[in-house]
């Protein structure tokens, strides 16, 4: 069991081999069954660590059986064992669905295992700079995945994704030789013992860190490309809305969240409360910012897309206010930010991918992508409505979903900060508006005043027209869907089992969830959500949506806001 | 302040500014080449402060005292961010490529136009 | 590229020597500066002088697209091999196994020349084929 991390990299490695192979020799049909096969075992791997991982006994190894000191390490602790679960259970379900259809050559399976192993790599490994080559694998897995079908639109979108990732990159491997240059190594467990040193010896800011604070600046700006957080997001929509729909949710679904792990690794080796502090308010920009955006929208998986960034924004804002990176932990002044973050993390990867997966459902079926051309599917397709419902009253915050549970966790651990606090509650309704919007596709077709005639969805003309979805497709949105309700349903133990792995001992807020006041809470922003969902409908409601939706910002200006970013949080930590 | 560490700052902002500002999408991708030989070249540098031998410790520095060689880690590490940089340069070139191929320009404000018409041809009549 | 009879006798005659540099750089990797994937790119510019200079049927007649797609996959299942050998008989992935003496020849570096070798191949391979399938020579 030792070998737990590099066993749980190893696997989906050999499966991208073994698609390799079939992609040099066609007549060699291994690929499909070694994906599936590399997938289960790593999730029984997961499984059968869970125990050790559990009592605080964290499998490390040093590859190339090198001393500690000098060599690359992967360790399975807690956050790496909740973040290979998440990664293994999401990339299952949309495995399943890639199984199912036929598109799909070796190349396709060769980079989506890369993406797997580069995403586990990234998880466990200990080393900076092992950790810029992981991000790397898997980024560069997720470029040509989301220009895979060679549309126009995939091709620019994944040309986009790459220019702007790359150039964070590099500000990650300047940061990297900052930290090399001041300290002499670049494993993170002696970047924490030398932070925490200087930290003992001088409580109050240190005039002279250790490590200069923009070297952790750059490595943040560096990670916060992949994470999406506002204003490194802007290649978000386009390429989560131009992939394929299995590809978009496992990029929405997991690989914000495995950049969002390293940003956790990273704050916790800097060890500095006033740099985590920061997130507070980037989270509760991107949450407010990605809601507003998501409502203007007609194309739906940009709707999508748009909603993980503000969701991203509920999981930073959560990690702003934990007490972790003080060590403080086991004070009563925590407030379960640190859990409470993870556990969003966990569910919003769970009821985004099946979101994605049941909209690229409808997408098929119906032949278009927007919200206004699609109306009726919920006769067609009535698995994916119920999937469909399941996730969107997840997102929503709704019980009994793990949505409302997450949700209700991330509000309480930022009570002590009211302006973050309605920031977040304002989100909030924002979400439920959207979601009404988008399940009008699932609505029958009505004239509504103000919008023109519209496609009806071929099919929409009795049960015996109604499409079959296969079996592979139906597990692939039943399990994260199930997932879904069974932890809105036990809160309790998977809180305290989160916790326990993140490092925090306090379960405070848990009692809050299921109370009274949390349930008329959700009352009032639903009730909300659908007044502000009925102003949206309206004429002017439309036109301030098209002009929200007008002013792309082109690929320069991005950039540049990009810059104007890093400035903004160097003046923030001077 | 030694001259070399400033001109290779002033050639990665250079590189980073390229990236930026140009609208060509295969200078883009120039761009991104100079800011990653630039960092490379910051990363040696800073490696070759230490001492002046070539990390080999065979024939004539066989003897030496570790202090009169140069640091080999920040070597290992960039031959890692070539390969790296090789291989994004590759791919984005294939999708520039593409970009040609499927809207005739390699303007990025010209491509980025033609995309929107595609994915969203018709906006709702009010 | 229009065929002419220098560019088609020189290259012919080059392209050897340039190879069997690239392949001394690849064995000579933990000796001297070179390694795995400086020594592939060198034996992947060789094939790419034949092919700027000669038509395209007559080098990929000599290097296959077959060929080099099965060589791809093969070094990087031996590099996994010896990975997983290491794995399984001292402990960590990657340890050394082979007999490791003073470094100085190849038999005494441990697996290090094994590795090199295989980069080489793979990353020969891989740049061969991206610039088959960028200048459309199939």
């Amino acid at each position: 069991m030792t070998q737990a991390p590099v066993v749980l990299v190893l696997l989906p490695l050999v499966a991208a081999l073994c698609a390799l192979i079939e992609k040099a020799l066609p007549r060699v049909r291994i690929a499909r069954v070694s994906a599936l096969l590399g997938i289960l075992a790593g999730v029984a791997v997961t499984l059968l660590a869970f125990p050790l991982v559990r009592s605080g006994v964290y499998p490390t190894l040093v590859v190339g059986g090198f001393d500690s000191v000098v060599g690359i390490s992967l360790t399975l602790d807690g956050v790496g064992w909740i973040g290979s679960v998440i990664v293994l259970v999401i990339c299952l379900s949309g495995l399943l669905y890639v199984l199912s259809e036929e598109q799909y050559d070796a190349l396709f399976y060769f980079f989506y295992m890369m993406m797997v192993s580069g995403m586990e790599g990234a998880i466990l490994t200990r080393d900076l700079f092992n950790l810029f080559v992981f991000l790397e694998i898997f980024g560069i897995a997720a470029y040509v995945l989301v220009a895979y079908s060679r549309a126009g639109y995939a091709l620019l979108a994944g040309y986009k994704y790459l220019v702007m990732s790359s150039l964070a990159m590099s500000l990650f491997l300047l940061g990297v030789l900052l930290i090399y240059r001041s300290t002499g190594t670049l494993s993170l467990d002696r970047l924490a013992e030398v932070m925490k040193g200087a930290a003992d010896t001088n409580p109050a800011r240190p005039s002279s860190p250790p490590v200069p604070g923009v070297a952790f600046l750059l490595l943040i700006v560096g990670i916060g490309t992949r994470t999406a957080f506002v204003p490194y997001h802007t290649w978000l929509p386009e390429a989560h809305a131009s992939a394929p729909h299995p590809v978009s949710a496992v990029l929405s679904g997991v690989m914000i969240k495995v950049a969002f792990i390293a940003l956790f690794r990273l704050l916790t080796a800097a060890g500095d409360p006033h740099l985590a502090r920061l997130f507070l308010w980037i989270g509760a920009a991107t949450a407010l910012f990605g809601v507003g955006a998501a409502l203007a929208q007609i194309d739906m998986k940009r709707l999508l897309a748009f909603h993980s960034v503000s969701q991203m924004g509920y999981i930073l804002a959560a990690l702003g206010a934990a007490t972790l990176f003080s060590g403080l932990s086991g004070s009563t002044a925590s407030t379960g930010g640190a859990a409470a973050s993870f556990l969003h993390a966990t569910s919003h990867a769970l009821f985004k991918s099946l979101l994605f997966l049941t909209i690229g459902l409808v997408i098929t079926h119906a032949g278009a992508r927007t919200v206004t051309a699609v109306h009726g599917m919920g006769s067609v397709l009535p698995l994916v409505l119920v999937a469909f419902s399941v996730g969107a009253l997840a997102i929503a915050g709704v019980p009994p979903m793990n949505g409302f549970v997450s949700k209700k966790l991330v509000m309480y651990s930022v009570k002590t900060m009211p302006v973050v606090y309605r920031v977040l509650w304002i989100a909030g309704i924002g979400t439920v508006a959207s979601f009404l919007k988008l399940s009008a596709v699932f609505r029958k077709a009505h004239s509504t005043p103000g919008v023109g005639v519209t496609r009806i969805a071929p099919g929409d003309t009795g049960p015996e027209l109604r499409p079959r979805i296969g079996l592979l497709k139906s597990a692939a949105i039943m399990l994260p869907a199930l997932l879904c309700v069974v932890m809105g349903l036990f809160p309790g133990p998977l809180y305290r089992t989160v916790s326990g792995m993140v490092g925090a001992t306090v379960t405070a807020g848990l009692a809050n969830v299921y109370t009274v006041s949390a349930l008329l809470d959700t009352a009032v922003v639903v009730a909300l959500g659908a007044l502000l969902y009925a102003g949206v409908r309206t004429r002017t409601g439309y036109r301030v949506a098209a002009v929200l939706r007008s002013p792309r910002i082109g690929f320069n200006a991005a950039l540049s806001l990009m810059l104007a970013g890093f400035l903004l949080f160097a003046a923030y930590l001077m | 302040m030694e001259l070399s560490p400033i001109l290779i700052v002033i050639l990665t902002l250079t590189g980073i500014w390229g990236t930026i500002a140009c609208r060509n999408l295969i200078k883009k991708v120039i761009g991104l080449g100079i800011v990653n030989s630039g960092v490379v070249m910051l990363f040696v540098y800073v490696g070759s402060r230490s001492g002046s031998h070539a990390p080999i410790l065979i024939g004539q520095t066989a003897g030496l005292d570790a202090s009169q060689i140069v640091d080999p880690l920040p070597q290992a590490l960039m031959l890692t961010a070539i390969v790296v940089g090789v291989a994004l340069t590759s791919l984005a070139l294939v999708l520039a490529y593409g970009i040609h191929a499927t809207y005739g320009t390699l303007d990025i404000r010209e491509a980025e136009r033609r995309a929107k018409e595609q994915l969203e041809p018709e906006e709702p009549a009010q | 590229m229009r065929k002419t009879d220098i560019l088609d006798v020189m290259s012919r005659k080059l392209a050897p020597f340039v190879m069997l540099f690239g392949f001394y750089l690849v064995a000579n990797g933990h000796l001297s500066p070179g390694g795995g994937f400086q020594g592939g790119v060198v034996i992947a510019s060789a094939v790419i002088l034949l092919l700027l200079a000669q038509e395209a049927g007559s080098v990929t007649t000599s290097f296959p697209l077959t060929a080099l797609s099965v060589a791809e996959s093969a070094a990087l299942f031996v590099f996994i091999s010896v990975g997983i050998v290491g794995l399984l008989a001292a402990g960590a992935f990657l340890s050394v196994f082979l007999p490791l003496g003073s470094g100085t020849t190849v038999l005494d570096s441990g697996f290090i020349f094994v590795l090199n070798l295989v980069i080489g191949v793979k990353v020969g391979a891989g740049i061969t084929l991206i610039c088959f399938h960028i200048l459309e020579a199939h």
